[in-house]
């Protein structure tokens, strides 16, 4: 062994090894067999989901004919958006392989070539109760009924964070998951937890309820009069009683609100979704709090802490594999067309009954 | 609203060689006698490309491990002494156990204010995988087995699965048995600020600020494992989960 390896240190001293075969690729880009970027972006111009007139002359390769096009068709859908915030993301099967390792238990597979992101980015804070206030003197009932719809909307496009989702968990944690609890049972359950302390006084419900949003925000399924405000007829009635109130904007934008919301459940179409993914999506389209206390920003500190620490943070709101025929994206694009729709008129309700907090 | 196209193709360079020298045993068989690693360069020009295996090195250990390094973890061979506390070691996690003993605690809180004294402790289980840090207590004081029942550790800035809120403690960067005593000084010097989750950590009639006001006041001479809570875990159900962890990652 060792004669070997002193010929051979000899030899590598004086020789040059040979040139390598022109075969060998030097180098190679590694991707997904799966992707055919050609095929996509061909698709989605027979199906006409891409404008051949928003492509550049500039663009060099199927996959700039999918960036400039879909981009193109997400901005017609996107424009004019003022409250809230997300990204859009085509993520190939290579792509969607290393962000799937990154969830926790997902039972969802991921075997299509293509799959459509949304993410979250850069939350702004919405506070409802000044307009609230406004609303309710005009009209008893029209700000839960336009909560109500807005949160109806989220569940189906844009995942936002609310009153009712904050106040819930701090229920969780401080009264055993009893969001309507008496004074005495908080108290007991308080002191069992902080001790005999002045403390106690911050955390029981005549305090806390009111911050969150009492019977507006948290309670307003409860309240006969406002059941009845939530359907459009309801609604329409009380836009024709009282036609030159400013207040009559807000409900003919949540009648707006809810039929697009209708379409679009006829149609059985939303954005897409976290369902089966283990994940807490962190960064929501928007914040909306009821009034702004240390306690509500504990509490949402707290849920997005208790996310980084188990390992099931995500900026992610929600995913979806494309389907590959020309037909299959016609029909999904044009389902994603009546969520946007959703989206749009959510944007601008929010837009209407809250106003930006500014720390 | 930004749109994007995320692609996971990725560019690669040919950058390196080995060549494999074997020696003839017989007619039908060969064997492995020399390796060496070769750089790969482009002796000519950008329009006339002359890629050569370039004069190369005997492959040495140092030479193996550099390319493996450069492959994989970092930490693929690890020469330490495991001491006596260690449970468990991979370049992935780090299981151990602390006996009971008397440490100094901190608090900074509204309800028992900045407060400091050395107080007895149960024995104590510490789990460090990836990002995560676990603490769970323990009744006896024996090197634990794997049936050996865990309970909540019963401090603040615990979560209920056991996850160690770290805040602004300053941690060890990577795993190593040597760095358990940063690893214990970190959890126990930072300032307990308050409580964590929905399960109570102790069992004590009058709740967790009661027990540790009077844990500060020096009531225990010994820690009151009876205030213990079961969180419903044996070291055999979390080496489990921490299995399945690892076999994630």
């Amino acid at each position: 062994m060792h004669n070997i390896q002193a010929e051979l240190n000899a030899v590598m001293t004086t020789f040059q090894l040979p040139q390598l075969h022109p075969d060998i690729p030097i180098t190679p880009t590694i991707s997904a067999h799966e992707c055919d970027d050609s095929s996509l972006a061909a698709n989605l111009l027979k199906a006409r989901v891409i404008d051949p007139n928003d492509i550049p002359e500039t663009a060099e390769s199927p996959i700039d004919i999918l960036r400039y096009g879909l981009q193109a068709w997400f901005n017609r859908r996107s424009e004019g958006l003022e409250i809230l915030n997300f990204e859009m993301a085509l993520l190939d099967h290579q792509s969607m392989q290393n962000l799937a390792s990154t969830f926790n238990d997902s039972d969802r597979k991921f075997d299509e070539p293509y799959t459509l992101v949304i993410y979250g980015c850069s939350e702004d804070t919405y506070v409802l109760e000044a307009r609230s206030t406004e609303m309710e003197i005009a009209f008893p009932g029209l700000f839960a009924v336009a909560l109500g719809a807005i949160q109806k909307a989220s569940s189906r496009t844009i995942n936002i964070r609310t009153p009712h989702e904050v106040f819930a968990q701090f229920a969780c944690w401080h009264w055993d998951g009893d969001e309507n609890p008496s004074e005495s049972d908080a108290r007991e359950l308080l002191l069992e937890r902080f001790g005999e302390t002045d403390e106690i006084e911050n955390y029981m419900p005549k305090t806390i309820t009111p911050i969150f949003g009492g019977s507006l925000c948290i309670h307003y399924f409860s309240n006969e009069e406002k059941r009845k405000l939530q359907t459009i007829a309801g609604l329409k009635k009380f836009v024709q009683q009282f036609p030159d109130d400013p207040e009559a904007k807000v409900a003919l934008q949540t009648i707006t609100l809810l039929r697009a919301i209708a379409k679009a459940d006829k149609a059985n179409a939303q954005l897409p979704d976290m369902h089966d993914i283990y994940a807490d999506s962190i960064i929501r389209g928007c914040n909306l709090v009821f009034r702004p206390d240390v306690r509500v920003w504990q509490t949402i500190d707290s849920v997005i802490e208790d996310a980084y620490n188990a390992g099931d943070a995500t900026e992610i709101l929600g995913l979806q594999s494309l389907p590959k025929g020309v037909d299959e994206l016609r029909r999904y694009f044009s389902k994603l067309d009546l969520a946007f729709t959703v989206v749009r008129h959510m944007d601008k309700l929010i837009s209407m009954i809250s106003t930006k907090y500014t720390s | 609203m930004h749109f994007d196209i995320k692609s996971g193709e990725q560019q690669t360079q040919l950058t390196k060689a080995i060549l494999l020298y074997e020696t003839r045993r017989d007619d039908y068989s060969s064997q492995t006698a020399y390796a060496s690693l070769h750089d790969v360069m482009n002796t000519g020009t950008k329009a006339n490309p002359n890629v050569q295996i370039m004069a190369g090195t005997p492959i040495t250990q140092e030479a193996l491990l550099a390319l493996m390094g450069s492959l994989g973890e970092r930490y693929i061979l690890n020469t330490e002494l495991l001491p006596e506390s260690v449970l468990s070691f991979s370049p992935l996690h780090l299981v151990w156990w602390m006996p009971a003993c008397k440490k100094r605690v901190f608090f900074d809180n509204k309800e028992l204010g900045k407060r400091s004294a050395i107080v007895p402790h149960p024995a104590l289980l510490f789990v460090v995988v990836g990002r995560e840090w676990l603490i769970f207590a323990m009744k006896g004081n024996n090197r634990p087995t794997k049936n050996t029942p865990l309970f909540h550790a019963p401090y603040f800035n615990v979560y209920d699965n056991g996850n160690i809120c770290a805040g602004t403690a300053e941690i060890p960067d990577r795993l190593s048995t040597s760095a358990i005593p940063t690893w214990e000084n970190a959890f126990f010097e930072s300032a307990f600020t308050h409580v964590n989750g929905e399960i109570r950590k102790v069992s004590h009639p009058k709740g967790e600020y009661a027990f540790w006001k009077e844990m500060l006041d020096n009531k225990y001479e010994k820690f009151p494992v009876k205030f213990l809570v079961d969180s419903n875990q044996t070291l055999h159900s979390v080496m489990r989960s921490l299995q399945n962890q690892i076999g994630r990652q």
